[in-house]
Formats: C-alpha cells, sequence, structure tokens
C-alpha cells in the first residue's frame, strides 16, 4: 500500500535553500510518527504566520474543520499519499484563515521517517467561488421572484378578466332572451377581446416560467392514443371555424412514451391551432410515425405557407410572419415560441419547412422514452398502514393506488370478504408485483405520480404473460369509455361503492371464502343456510338428498365445506358422510352436521370419528355455524 | 317545485354571475359567503346541492364538506367542489373530503350543468 519511501538528504547549501525559500508552495516537513516539526520553507512561514526561525505547531491543530482532518488521514492512511486535497486552515496570531490544496508524501528525511506537506494557497481562489456563489444564488432568488411576482400578478389579471368574459356572455345570453339582438356582436367582441388577453396573459407566464427556467417536466408514462383522442376532439372545433378538416393518420402499436403528457399536449394543439389558423377550407393533417429512436409528429396544413425570411424568424418569441398577421389571424406570436422551447425541453425539437402558397409543415421529433425506464418510486408500500392481507388462501388481488387512505380503506373491505390483498403505491411496484405474483385481479387507480394508470394497464395488456389479469380501474376521472377501450375489464368510480366493488372482484376473482355443498331435504332450511353462507363471501351449492350430493361432489372440484341435515329420506347424513370418508378426494373435506335431533353419544361418536362438527338447529345455529366459518379462515 | 342550490362562494362578482345563468335555467339559489355559513345554511334549508367553492374565509370548503358529510341530516345532499386552481390536487382533496364532483372555475357551464343534473335525478320540474 504505502510506496517506497524517496530518500531526500537536506544540505547546506545556500543556493538550494534560497530557491527552496522563493517557492511559491510551502513546504513543511514533520515526522511521521510524531508530527515534530522538522523543516518549513519561507512561505510556509508567511502562510501559517509564524516568525520565521521557530519550529512550528503541529498544523493538525489548524484546521477548520476537523472532519475534513480526520477525512484526510483515514484517506492518507489508506493510500500512502494525498494529490490535491482542498482544507481551510486558521492563521496564528490573527483571526483571519486560508485555504490550502494539499499534497502529503512520505520520504526519508535526514534517515527519519518523514511526512513532506505541500501547501498551495487557493485562497484567492475560493473568496472568487464563493462570491461567484453567491452572486448566483442573488439571481437565482431574483428570478424566483419574479416567477413568483409574474404568477401572483397573471392570478390578479385573470380574476377581472374572468369577470369581464363572464359578464360578457351573461348579457348574451340575456339579450337574446329578450329580443335585444342588435348588441349581440358587441358583446360578442368584448368576449374574444378578453378571451385573447387571458390566452395573451396564460402564453406569457409560460414564456416567463420557461425563461426563468422554471418551467418543470414531469416525465410520466404516455399512452398516445389517449393524448390524440383528447387533441381530435379538442383541434376539431378549432378546424371547423374555417372549414377545414382535421386528420389524423396513427400507427397502430405505439409505445407508451415516457415525457410529458401536458406539454406535449400543449406542443400539439400550438400546431394543430396554428394549422387550423393559416388555412381555410383546407386540410390539416397530424401524421404520427416512429423511427428507430424518435416518435414523429408531423402537422401538415393546405394554408399560406411562408417565405425562407418568414421561416427564420418564425420560433422567435413575439414574431408571427410578419406584423400584419397578428391582425389578420389573431393569435399572440408566442405559440411557436412557446412550442418550440417546450419540446427542447422535452429532449425533442419542432421544425418546420414550407412553399409559399402550399402550406407548411411542422415537424416535432421526441426521443423514445419507454415508459418503464422510470426511475422507481420511494417504497410507497411501507408508508402505508397497510391493513390485514385476508385470508392466506383466497384469491390474491393486487391494489394499486398511491394514496394510503384508498388502501386501507378498500384493502379492509376486501380482507373482509376473504381475498388476499397486495399492495402497490405506484405504477412500477404495480407492474412488479403484476410479474412476480400474477394476482387474479389488479384494482388500479388512474391518477398516480410517475407511472400512471393508463401506463400501467398498457403495459398489463401488452405482456403476454399478464394481459389476462383482469383489471378494474378505480378513478376519480369518469373515463369509462377509455378504460374499456384500452383493455380494462370495468370501471369503478371512487369513492367506491361496497357492494359494487365486492361484487365486480367477485365475478373476476370468484369467491373468496370457496365454494359450501348445503345437503339438507328442507328447501326452507336449505334456504336460509345459503342465504347466511352467501353474506359471508361463500359460493353456494345446495342440493336435497344423499345421492344428488355424491353426484355433485363427482361433478365438481372438492368444496371448502359441507353443510349436512342428518335426517333426510333416503340415504340419510350419516350413511352420506360415511360414504364420503371412503373416496380418498373427500377424506379431508370439512363437514358441518345441522342436526335437529337430539343425538345419542352413539351418534355423536360416529360424526366425530368421521371428522364433522355437530351444530344443533335452532336459535343458536346460525351464531354457531358463523363460528365454525371463522375457524376456516386463517 | 325547482331544484334548490346553495352556492357556497366569497367573491360576490363569481356569486353574481354563476347564480344569474342557473337561475336563467330555472333552479332557485340561495347563497353562503363562508364555509361556517354554508354548514349552517346547508343544515337549516336542506337544498337538492351545493356548489362548494373551496378557498373560503372562516372555514374553508374542505372543512366544510367534510363537516356536511359527517352531519347524518346533510350527508346525502350532493355537493361540487368549484375551485379556481386546476390542480389535481385540489381536486382529489375535494373528493377525500366528500365531495361528489368537482369542477373549475371559470365555470363551463354546459359542463356544471350535467354534473347538476346527474346528480340531483328526478328532482325538479
Amino acid at each position: 500500500m504505502n510506496e517506497p519511501v524517496v530518500p531526500i538528504q537536506m544540505t547546506d547549501d545556500h543556493q538550494t535553500m534560497r530557491l527552496l525559500n522563493m517557492s511559491p508552495v510551502a513546504v513543511i516537513i514533520v515526522t511521521t510518527r510524531e508530527g515534530e516539526f522538522l523543516f518549513a520553507n519561507q512561505r510556509a512561514y508567511e502562510l501559517i504566520g509564524a516568525t520565521p526561525g521557530t519550529p512550528l505547531p503541529n498544523t493538525g491543530e489548524l484546521y477548520i474543520d476537523l472532519d475534513r482532518r480526520a477525512e484526510l488521514l483515514a484517506k492518507f492512511k489508506a493510500e500512502g499519499s494525498l494529490r490535491n486535497e482542498e482544507a481551510e486552515f486558521k492563521r496564528l496570531n490573527s483571526d483571519t484563515t486560508f485555504w490550502a490544496l494539499l499534497t502529503w508524501e512520505r520520504m526519508a528525511y535526514n534517515d527519519k521517517s518523514a511526512l513532506v506537506v505541500w501547501i498551495y494557497d487557493i485562497t484567492d481562489r475560493k473568496e472568487a467561488e464563493a462570491a461567484m456563489a453567491e452572486a448566483r444564488d442573488l439571481a437565482e432568488r431574483a428570478n424566483q421572484t419574479k416567477a413568483e411576482f409574474l404568477a401572483n400578478m397573471s392570478h390578479e389579471l385573470r380574476t377581472p378578466l374572468n369577470a369581464i368574459i363572464g359578464y360578457a356572455q351573461i348579457l348574451q345570453e340575456e339579450m337574446q332572451d329578450i329580443g335585444q339582438s342588435d348588441v349581440l356582436p358587441d358583446l360578442k367582441r368584448i368576449e374574444s377581446a378578453g378571451k385573447h388577453l387571458l390566452g395573451l396573459i396564460n402564453d406569457m407566464l409560460d414564456l416567463s416560467k420557461i425563461e426563468a427556467g422554471r418551467m418543470e417536466v414531469y416525465l410520466e408514462p404516455v399512452i398516445l392514443p389517449r393524448l390524440l383522442d383528447e387533441l381530435q376532439s379538442m383541434g376539431t372545433q378549432l378546424a371547423a371555424a374555417k372549414g377545414n378538416r382535421l386528420e389524423f393518420i396513427v400507427p397502430e402499436n405505439l409505445p407508451v412514451l415516457r415525457t410529458d403528457y401536458t406539454k406535449l399536449k400543449q406542443s400539439l394543439l400550438n400546431l394543430i391551432s396554428n394549422g387550423c389558423k393559416f388555412a381555410e377550407n383546407g386540410v390539416v393533417r397530424l401524421t404520427v410515425s416512429l423511427t428507430p429512436t424518435d416518435v414523429l409528429f408531423e402537422l401538415r396544413d393546405t394554408g399560406i405557407g411562408m417565405t425562407e425570411a418568414q421561416l427564420a424568424k418564425l420560433f422567435q418569441a413575439f414574431t408571427q410572419a410578419d406584423a400584419s398577421t397578428t391582425r389578420q389571424f389573431g393569435g399572440t406570436g408566442l405559440g411557436l415560441a412557446i412550442t418550440r422551447r417546450l419540446c427542447r425541453l422535452l429532449g425533442g425539437d419542432v421544425n418546420v419547412t414550407s412553399v409559399p402558397g402550399e402550406g407548411s409543415v411542422f415537424t416535432i421529433n421526441l426521443p423514445l422514452r419507454h415508459a418503464e425506464d422510470a426511475p422507481e418510486e420511494a417504497a410507497p408500500a411501507e408508508r402505508m398502514q397497510l391493513p390485514a392481507a385476508g385470508n392466506a388462501e383466497g384469491p390474491l388481488v393486487l391494489l394499486v393506488d398511491d394514496d394510503p387512505q384508498i388502501h386501507d380503506l378498500i384493502g379492509t373491505m376486501l380482507a373482509r370478504e376473504g381475498y388476499r390483498v397486495d399492495h402497490a403505491g405506484g405504477g412500477k411496484e404495480a407492474l412488479e408485483k403484476a410479474r412476480a405474483e400474477h394476482p387474479t385481479v389488479i384494482l388500479l387507480d388512474v391518477m398516480m405520480p410517475q407511472v400512471d394508470g393508463w401506463a400501467v394497464l398498457g403495459i398489463l395488456k401488452a405482456d403476454p404473460a399478464l394481459k389476462d389479469i383482469p383489471v378494474v380501474i378505480v378513478s376519480l376521472l369518469d373515463e369509462r369509455p377509455l378504460g374499456l377501450t384500452l383493455g380494462a375489464a370495468e370501471f369503478l368510480n371512487k369513492p367506491v361503492d361496497r357492494t359494487r366493488l365486492i361484487d365486480t372482484v367477485r365475478a373476476y376473482a370468484g369467491s373468496a371464502s370457496g365454494c359450501v355443498l348445503v345437503v339438507d331435504d328442507n328447501e326452507d332450511d336449505r334456504e336460509v343456510a345459503s342465504r347466511v353462507l352467501e353474506a359471508q363471501g361463500f359460493e353456494v351449492a345446495s342440493v336435497g338428498d344423499g345421492p344428488s350430493a355424491l353426484a355433485w361432489l363427482a361433478a365438481n372440484p372438492v368444496p371448502s365445506l359441507m353443510l349436512l341435515d342428518l335426517m333426510m329420506d333416503g340415504m340419510n347424513g350419516f350413511s352420506l358422510l360415511d360414504k364420503v370418508r371412503h373416496n380418498p378426494a373427500l377424506r379431508d373435506l370439512k363437514v358441518v352436521v345441522l342436526s335437529a335431533l337430539d343425538l345419542s353419544s352413539d351418534d355423536q361418536e360416529f360424526l366425530i370419528e368421521r371428522g364433522a362438527t355437530i351444530i344443533p338447529k335452532g336459535p343458536n345455529a346460525r351464531t354457531a355455524l358463523l363460528k365454525a366459518l371463522k375457524t376456516m379462515r386463517p | 317545485m325547482s331544484i334548490r342550490i346553495l352556492l357556497v362562494e366569497d367573491n360576490p362578482e363569481n356569486r353574481d354571475m354563476l347564480s344569474r345563468r342557473l337561475i336563467r335555467r330555472g333552479y332557485q339559489m340561495s347563497f353562503a359567503m363562508d364555509g361556517a355559513e354554508a354548514v349552517r345554511l346547508t343544515q337549516a334549508e336542506l337544498p337538492d346541492l351545493v356548489l362548494m367553492d373551496l378557498s373560503l374565509p372562516v372555514m374553508d370548503g374542505w372543512e366544510a364538506t367534510r363537516q356536511l358529510k359527517a352531519d347524518p341530516a346533510t350527508r346525502e345532499i350532493p355537493v361540487i367542489a368549484l375551485t379556481a386552481h386546476a390542480m389535481v390536487g385540489d381536486r382529489e382533496r375535494a373528493i377525500a373530503a366528500g365531495a361528489d364532483d368537482y369542477d373549475t372555475k371559470p365555470v363551463d357551464l354546459e359542463r356544471l350543468l350535467s354534473k347538476i343534473e346527474r346528480l340531483t335525478p328526478g328532482k325538479g320540474a
């Protein structure tokens, strides 16, 4: 570990000493073991502030930060030397400090084992760095203040503006009612101007946020068909205003993108709105395509097109192709500037080609980043107070939600029904658990940070190993058609209705508690027993005599329980039980006997020998039955 | 009888705009200026629906909604939360407080009307 030491011999050669003392780098030599002072050059005395010719104190005592000293000693011990380490020291006889760039090397000095320390004074650099950091902090604070001011200001501007727009709308409605339609065009102008101003304010806020570096990007899995659906419904109206037709050409099997949903939507909407503005009775077409590295959105319009000179200024803020366009076509002139900045924030860009008189083609390219590259969210399941896991043998339900309260609420509902419940607090965790545990049903929230429910659904349905797991969306959003289109089995709205939830889970996962076969020749008794059992979440099959019971048992999987009446015509309960126990497959079938008889001790013995639990019919039967059922659930 | 709506809104212009538009469509309006008044009036008048702004003085709309949903006498009255902040967190907080639905301001009247109709089936003329 330690390199061989280099022996040095100090000489009395004045020339060498002069050179050493003239060095701008301080040199101190001490013994390795005790740190005893051996030599220091002139620069070292100056730097430390000691009187030349006197022994220097141990520099270990001069560290400002003792932890830093310990760190350096440990590193030296491990590596045998130190190179260019920074540390701050006190000066002797002064309350000033200096910053040093340190190099330590072991050497033999006049036959002693010595440590040579080179100290380069970097105080000036450190001070400059600190000043720069302070200036940067100041600038950042100023920027933040500006951005906050703009955010507040825009809110202050929007409040009265909303009143202007709102009253203009109300007046239009009211004037129409009383037949004063001559004032309607003026009111419409007030409304339009108000909306235009609102758009300007919103755009300026966006732009100032981007310029101040305060526009945050939320990378999330984005299901393109969903986004395009939304764009189509928003864009159709825009297109209709000037008689344009909006067309979307979208390939199948688009991957789930990892990008910022809102910003991508805004960028595409800006292009669509731009195309619809400059084309008239034409076609505005959005074509989506994939390259090995990128996804491309190409927006082609049959509008007026642009010259080279106009193209050059296109993405600059506050510049439409020429000033008269603003008057003719409206708009803030900020849309394309914002679009370019947003696309670049997302790691892509937007570009344009155009032929005057024929139209323009804008192309957004975004890097293909797949949803599953997401960093894992901080183990949310551990934060949650998880309810009881439910029946250890029941069907497994995977509950996916970022809200711990929902886990508590729905988890408890399901566990009470005897389902096993596993919890995932986010999309990525959900996918991992789905792969590892292959649950019977997945209950999936939509709005989750990072990997949201739509993305989880998309990935589940694209995976051959997982696509058959029924997914029930449980969401605040009312997006049932979308959910079902994307492959969800069912869509439930929050707040969750308990009965609907349980019915839905039961429909896809089956009963948690398994099946009970009721054997009784009295129809009323069968009915009562069935109702009690079904309320406990059991599936119930019922038959009226022994031979039917045997036939049912032969035709179906072994039930969790057989509830048996003793007094039946033909084959009675005793002989049925005996036959059941002679079938090896049914040897472990749990049997509860419901009996009105005062059983003789022989009869009791017969039943108990065959592993039956005896419950006397009567007022306490229901309680006793429920108690017996509970013991079935671990 | 027309459907009675309690509008809880502290901004006089917003209150006036929304109520005038709803009155034109045949709803009967009453008003509360803060959350505490909203709870008091809901208990006294038992309206068919409450439109609840969330940022309110005295008691905010979340707390008022929670109180209405905790009271057996008012629990069944649907509450639509309204807020200027179109933020996911606000919406979820409103639903968590027990609101039956949610909309953002400025109000898109047609959308709000469809929500009101959905939550007051079979009521009114």
